[in-house]
């Protein structure tokens, strides 16, 4: 939490009012009977920085952050008595700067304990949001109009930076903390940009991030939007889900296909000649024992399945 | 000349133009004069300290805000806050009561009886009641709309109560509102500073000038109890009263510990002294002046009654010849107390009914204060004084019975606390001395209550429910759609003790997606509300036109019921096991994996495939059209023999592939069958 309200700290002091930011926090630590400081709190072990303040505003706290909220936030998709400073209220020419931070895993982000944002779904809402933007140039349309950074790789931790003994619990991790180190040097007025990179850093993703966001918010003046859910990790535009073709309704969970065909290439790796089913490897010329009938494509085995279960439920 | 002419004219633009202030400056004055006092927008803000025996003190501040109605002044208000005036035009609201509460009450220490307690200990939580000037159809309506909206104004989830399984419709306990009247509570909610800030941008002066300043976050959150709350009525402008329009009363209570190395004392000799303290102490902060557009700005230091008759006593007992008695005009220095500053008034309860002392409050302007003088009260004791505060003539309490996770029971007791031993003989109603009490308690959907259970037991006999209650009025509750409400109306008899009720009921299963991410906290019934409404929580002052200026000693003295609220109560449900539908997916799918890995496994297996090759190539010199063909007889007869060399046991592993073939398909076949 203290992760997502640095950053809320950070962009209000550099100018970006309430009215034009979403803050959504799950927990409610600062008032929590166990704090031993009542509301503060804190990013740093030395507890000269009270984050929580005087002025602060969430918007979504509670139980009232989950996926759900915040596809709807991100795509503007409310019901209609939601008033109008939980909305995201984005046009042409908006601005938005997403920060999450939490738990995931690769191609998820972890909401309250109890779900899962897949990294499709959340690519489809910025899509969404990106398209909604409107009328770009054609040489930005081939970037999305989007830029992303994780804490860390596909495969990677990220971690915390440092234990505060008095509180029990890490306050910050390393990604932010470098992010706000860079951002404690600027102002309102400052003129930092991408392209500046000045220092050799010691995480050059939060470089990249910090030079970014400072782009973001010094040169124009956008909505922001801030969450306290998943961890950051690299996902694609494109997330590679299956290359099925889809042809067929498969009455699955997408990932229990995903568990079948990792078993067929455990199956592979047994010698046993499962070529023909993935569709962009050979097939071999030579087919024995009559059963080219079935070796042929995937789809005729979709087919197969399909036949058993009707058979099944007959 | 033309230098003198040009000269002339230039002296006669000056004169205009002066002439122009003056008349501008004439108009503006006067028409500030007229907003001052005949506008109507007001806003006056106060705050109430108050010692408790339990060395605790309590800061109560008050800001009230008065808007004339609309139609005669126009949409422009310069005081009252805008958002609030828009809420109450948009839906309609006759009346709004909105708290936020974190930490318990505690009836025992702090009081119940006084009007204080009465109107600000409030149920943990969210607690929510409006009564709308719609028809009654539409009101549901506009409570969904006046949840979101207030959600978003308080930055808390007052969403949740849009759901009807949420609020409910009483009758019988708030004033008679002909169905109009909608309360909802969420006990969970969670209360922090992202709530007093929208609370105090409502306030003209912020928390920048005035009494707001005071509000040192970190203190007022390390509190034992704090409450903010809203009270908002508004009435048409067809009355002829005297305050019609909109009427906004912000109340921010606080039970504070004032800590002793604050103070700067190092050790008191006397532990039994009660610690001193000082605004700045507990807040950290000196009060800078007042807020300068509000109409008045006081500090009351209140000492009440049972604390006034234990220092009477003890001056009785010190035979000692003190100079400056506690009800001589001495206030600075008494024998058992001392005050920093002078008070401008003194006010003292008159006409108490229970014939004990009366309370004291000292009141202090902060009008002559200012940043450079700022105000600071402070109260040091000199010797032990213990006393207690008037509590309520029962103490409610509210507890679960039962073990499991199916059935349970609800009991609520109501205790005698030491003020109801002198029940006044003011009672007695058609010649029986009876004691009425009011319950109002909602139960979730979830927990369902069966009322023909309700058994009623006082001084601890089982009594007919007809002996007791006197009106009861339940609305069961409907799965998923509404919750259980029960309103009941009691007479006990004046020489009982004590009452007891319980109320039997089974617990509910909820729907996966119904459960919150927490569910293995359990889940909460709201606190129910006991009042007592032939007691009067009022003090009587003696008649001062101050006082009708001033908002708290108003609201002392007007006539309301002494209200008491019970605990939450914590029902464990049972929860499912929420991995479930992964463990489902994952063996479901290993399943399937394994049944198709196998059978293809079966299918597409070649054994001795180069053998076999080599052997197509030896035969193929004999003639690929006859090995063709023979291939595909072998084919059409189930390919028992594919080569006219193979060998007996060569068929034999064919017949046995065959079987199993056939087996893994009829197990795939059954599992669908029985499973699909």
């Amino acid at each position: 939490m203290a992760n997502t309200l640095s950053l809320y700290r950070t962009v209000k002091r550099l100018g970006i009012p309430d009215e034009r930011i979403i803050l959504m926090l799950v927990d409610d630590m600062a008032c929590n009977a166990r704090n031993k400081y009542p509301a503060q709190v804190f990013n740093n072990e030395n507890h000269k920085l009270n984050l929580y303040g005087d002025n602060v505003e969430v918007d979504y706290h509670g139980y009232e952050v989950n996926a759900e909220n915040f596809l709807r936030v991100l795509t503007g998709r409310h019901k209609a008595a939601v008033p109008r400073s939980k909305r995201l209220l984005s046009d042409e020419g908006s601005h938005i700067l997403l920060y999450m931070t939490g738990h995931g895993g690769d191609e998820f982000l972890k909401f309250q304990d109890s779900e899962e944002l897949q990294s499709h779904d959340l690519a489809d809402a910025i899509q969404g949001v990106v398209d909604n933007g409107g009328h770009l140039s054609s040489c930005h349309t081939l970037f999305s109009g989007v830029l992303a950074i994780g804490s860390s790789m596909k495969g990677e931790n990220s971690y915390s930076h440092h234990l505060d003994s008095d509180v029990g619990v890490s306050v910050v991790d390393r990604f932010t903390f470098y992010t706000l180190a860079f951002f404690e040097k600027l102002n309102m007025y400052d003129n930092a940009s991408l392209s500046s990179q000045t220092s050799p850093d010691p995480a050059g993703a939060s470089q990249k991030l910090g030079i970014f966001l400072a782009w973001v918010l010094l040169s124009h003046n956008p909505p922001l939007c801030f969450g306290s859910t998943a961890a950051i990790q690299q996902y694609r535009m494109e997330p590679k889900t299956l290359s099925w073709p889809g042809i067929l309704p498969i009455p699955v969970y997408s990932t229990s296909v995903t568990v079948v065909l990792q078993s067929f290439h455990f199956l592979q790796s047994n010698s046993v000649n499962v070529n023909c089913i993935l569709p962009n490897r050979s097939i071999p010329k030579k087919i024995g024992g009559g059963m080219e009938v079935l070796g042929f494509s995937p789809i005729l085995l979709i087919f197969l399945f399909y036949i058993s279960i009707l058979i099944g439920s007959l | 000349m033309a230098i003198l002419l040009s000269r002339r004219s230039n002296l006669l633009a000056v004169v205009v133009l002066l002439l122009c202030q003056l008349f501008l400056y004439a108009t503006v004055s006067s028409s500030g004069s007229v907003l001052k006092q005949g506008g109507g927008e007001e806003f006056s803000e106060e705050l109430l300290l108050k010692p408790f025996p339990d060395r605790k003190v309590l800061a109560h501040f008050h800001f009230q805000s008065r808007a004339p109605h609309s139609s005669s002044h126009g949409r422009h208000h310069h005081l009252f806050p805008k958002a609030i005036a828009q809420l109450v035009k948009k839906f309609r609201v006759k009346e709004m009561e909105l708290s936020f509460t974190q930490g318990r009450w505690r009836y025992e220490q702090w009081g119940g009886f006084d009007p204080l307690s009465s109107n600000n200990a409030k149920p943990p939580g969210v607690e929510l009641w409006a009564v709308f000037d719609v028809p009654q159809s539409l009101v549901d309506v506009y409570w969904r709309n006046l949840t979101h909206t207030l959600s978003g104004l308080f930055c808390a989830s007052i969403n949740f109560l849009e759901s009807s399984t949420t609020y409910s419709a009483p009758e019988l306990t708030f004033k008679p509102s002909f169905g109009n009247l909608r309360y909802g509570t969420l006990p969970r909610e969670a209360v922090c500073t992202e709530n007093l800030t929208p609370w105090l941008k409502l306030l003209p002066c912020r928390d920048k000038a005035g009494l707001s300043a005071l509000m040192d976050r970190p203190s007022i959150y390390r509190g034992f109890y704090h409450s903010q709350r809203l009270r908002l009525t508004s009435s048409e402008s067809g009355s002829d009263e005297v305050d019609s329009g909109i009427g906004l009363d912000q109340t921010l209570t606080v039970v504070l510990q004032p800590s002793s190395w604050r103070t700067g004392k190092t050790y008191s000799v006397e532990t039994n002294i009660q610690p001193s303290w000082s605004i700045s102490s507990i807040f950290g902060r000196n009060i800078p002046g007042k807020c300068v557009i509000a109409k008045s700005s006081n500090v009351y230091l209140q000492l009440d009654n049972g604390l006034v008759g234990e220092l009477k006593n003890l001056e009785r007992e010190n035979a000692k010849y003190v100079a400056n008695t506690f009800e001589s005009e001495g206030f600075q220095s008494n024998h058992a107390f001392k005050i920093s500053v002078t008070p401008d008034k003194v006010f003292e309860e008159v006409d108490n009914l229970h014939g004990k002392s009366t309370s004291v409050i000292y009141g202090f302007s902060v009008e002559k204060y200012s940043d450079s003088q700022p105000f600071d009260l402070g109260l040091t004791w000199k010797i032990p004084v213990v006393w207690s505060c008037q509590q309520a003539p029962l103490h409610a309490s509210r507890f679960l019975m039962g073990s499991g996770n199916e059935r349970g029971a609800i009991a609520i007791s109501l205790e005698p606390t030491e003020s109801s031993e002198g029940l006044p003989t003011s009672h007695i109603i058609d010649g029986r001395c009876e004691l009425r009490v009011d319950i109002f308690q909602v139960v979730p959907w979830y927990i369902k209550v069966y009322f023909h259970t309700l058994q009623v037991f006082v001084d601890k006999q089982p009594r007919a429910m007809a002996d007791v209650v006197d009106k009861i009025r339940v609305s069961p509750s409907k799965d998923k759609v509404s919750p259980g409400v029960m309103e009941m109306i009691l007479k006990l008899p004046c020489g009982s003790k004590s009452a007891a009720f319980s109320l039997e009921f089974d617990k509910g299963f909820l729907h996966i997606d119904e459960y919150p991410p927490d569910a293995n906290q359990g889940f909460d019934i709201p606190s129910a509300l006991i009042s007592f409404p032939s007691f009067n929580a009022r003090m009587n002052f003696s008649e001062d036109e101050f006082l009708n200026n001033s908002p708290i000693l108003s609201k002392f003295q007007e006539t309301s019921p002494v209200l008491s609220y019970t605990e939450v109560l914590l029902i464990p449900l049972t929860t499912p096991d929420f991995s479930m539908p992964y463990n489902v997916i994952t063996i479901t799918c290993t399943v399937f994996a394994l049944y198709f890995g196998s059978l293809l496994n079966v299918l597409r297996r070649r054994v001795d495939e180069e053998e076999r090759i080599l052997r197509s190539r030896a035969g193929h010199k004999a003639g690929w059209i006859s090995q063709l063909l023979s291939r595909l007889s072998a084919k059409l007869r189930g390919r028992p023999q594919e080569q006219p060399t193979s060998s007996l046991p060569h068929s034999f592993i064919s017949f046995r592939l065959v079987l199993k073939i056939l087996l893994v398909a009829s197990i795939a076949v059954t599992w669908q069958y029985y499973f699909g």
